[in-house]
């Protein structure tokens, strides 16, 4: 299993074994596979059998290759939200065959995991801001996920990008990071961006979220 | 004058024409829901669909009151979604003032919105459901039979926009789908919120410039919000 992150080029970033990184490097040097095209389309690129016509047709140069290095099928998972896009995991088989939906619904899991921490370690490792905790897990807060799947986490990501000048994955850290600081539901912060109750501000001061109080609209200025 | 009939063909016409090659998911579903208002004569639509954890997203909706996708959203523990996408068979209820036996928080929840019945139809995949069509009524009238046929008709054609008018013969295709029609419908909410910031307007405001420009420039909504988002493309205020 490989995750790759990158801004515009990908390179692999955890992989398994030596093999895999190789196979994911060959990839990214063709410009050519499941994981490569994974990185500019949405949807997972299943490749369950790379000896099949429509694989080699595909990936003229790539799936004769992989086979040679005794890989015949590989999943490609973008690890992305909306248009932010932060690489890919991809897993292979050596003999050919699909994934059952449990699996592949596994891969989607696996690969929203995958987020939530590429997410974190932007914040970990990113910039200066020293009231981030940038050694803290966050994989156990609940309270940070995304899977809690409210459109308005993504719309209150489009305002703080705006805010902060920055990407919208990079708000979405932000909003993510605020919300384990503050001790509060990320989607309880998203709403509060969206009421326009609370702004990101460059200078690190987070605005303003006086009130977690829902029914009370009025409290700015 | 136009007649409930031709009302209705108008309607399936429009679709079809719009279930053409390489066609706009999230555009398609977000006409749907507004011609089934109109068509079942109903206060409000929702589409969900389920993911990976089995969880339902909302897809498409007629507003964006966030107390409608709050209602929306709270079937996830509870309603009639919840209970549509489970049993894949439609579900209804004409008085939520007295709901709340069935639903102890999506009923009062509704009923304080002003809104007195519901029905829910299964979004159905031959012998799976991909998610469910949520009508909100302001009234306790239950829809005739008629209705509810046609009803049923609509969340048909809205599996097949997101199914992409193609023969789905295996459930890879159809996660593929969905994941696409999920992920548009994300970056459009990104490339809202970044409008609204920018612009400084509401996010009813920001869909319609999203989707007048996509309209205009014959793009796909989705791809006219990635624009946006990867800050290739500025659209400002309409002019007044």
């Amino acid at each position: 299993m490989s995750v790759s992150t990158g801004g515009g080029s990908l390179e692999p970033l955890a992989t398994t074994d030596a093999s895999t990184e190789a196979l994911e490097e060959l990839q990214y040097t063709l410009g050519q596979g499941p994981a490569y095209d994974a990185g500019a389309s949405t949807p997972p690129v299943l490749a369950p059998d790379l000896e099949a016509p429509a694989a080699e047709l595909t990936w003229p140069v790539f799936a004769p290759a992989a086979v040679a290095q005794g890989v015949r099928a590989i999943f490609a998972f973008p690890v992305a939200v909306g248009a932010a896009r932060l690489g890919i995991l991809s897993v292979h088989r050596r003999s050919a065959g699909s994934l059952s939906v449990d699996e592949l619904a596994d891969g989607l899991v696996c690969a929203e995991a995958a987020l939530e921490l590429a997410l974190d370690e932007r914040i970990g490792s990113g910039r200066h801001d020293a009231e981030y905790p940038g050694d803290v897990v966050f994989s156990d807060q609940k309270m940070v996920r995304l899977s809690d799947r409210r459109m308005d986490i993504h719309q209150a990501s489009g305002m703080v990008s705006v805010q902060l000048g920055v990407q919208v994955a990079e708000a979405l850290a932000r909003l993510r990071a605020y919300a384990y600081v503050h001790d509060r539901r990320l989607v309880d912060v998203a709403a509060a961006v969206v009421a326009r109750r609370l702004r990101f501000t460059s200078d690190g001061a987070n605005g303003h979220d006086p009130t977690d109080d829902d029914t009370d609209p009025e409290s700015r200025a | 004058m136009i007649t409930a009939e031709q009302q209705v063909r108008r309607t399936f016409v429009e679709l079809a024409d719009t279930l053409v090659a390489d066609y706009d998911i999230i555009a398609f579903l977000d006409t749907l829901a507004h011609r089934v208002t109109s068509l079942l004569d109903v206060a409000a639509c929702g589409l969900v669909v389920a993911d990976q954890h089995d969880t339902l997203n909302l897809i498409a909706a007629t507003t964006e009151d966030t107390r409608m996708l709050e209602l929306m959203q709270l079937q996830n523990s509870e309603g009639p979604c919840l209970e549509c996408y489970q049993s894949g068979s439609p579900v209804q209820d004409h008085d939520l003032a007295k709901a709340d036996g069935r639903w102890p928080r999506f009923a009062p929840a509704a009923d304080a919105r002003g809104f007195r019945s519901v029905h829910a139809f299964p979004m159905r995949l031959r012998d799976s459901v991909i998610g469910a069509m949520n009508l909100f009524r302001t009234t306790s009238q239950p829809l005739d039979s008629d209705r509810i046929e046609l009803g049923q008709a609509l969340a048909d054609v809205a599996t097949i926009g997101i199914m992409h008018a193609r023969t789905v013969h295996h459930y890879e295709v159809v996660t593929e789908q969905l994941q696409l029609a999920l992920n548009s419908r994300i970056v459009i909410e990104q490339a809202k919120g970044i409008l609204v910031e920018r612009l400084g307007i509401s996010i009813e405001e920001a869909f319609s410039i999203l989707r007048q420009h996509a309209r205009t420039n014959n793009n796909k909504l989705s791809e006219t919000a990635h624009a946006v988002v990867d800050g290739r493309l500025h659209l400002s205020r309409p002019q007044q």
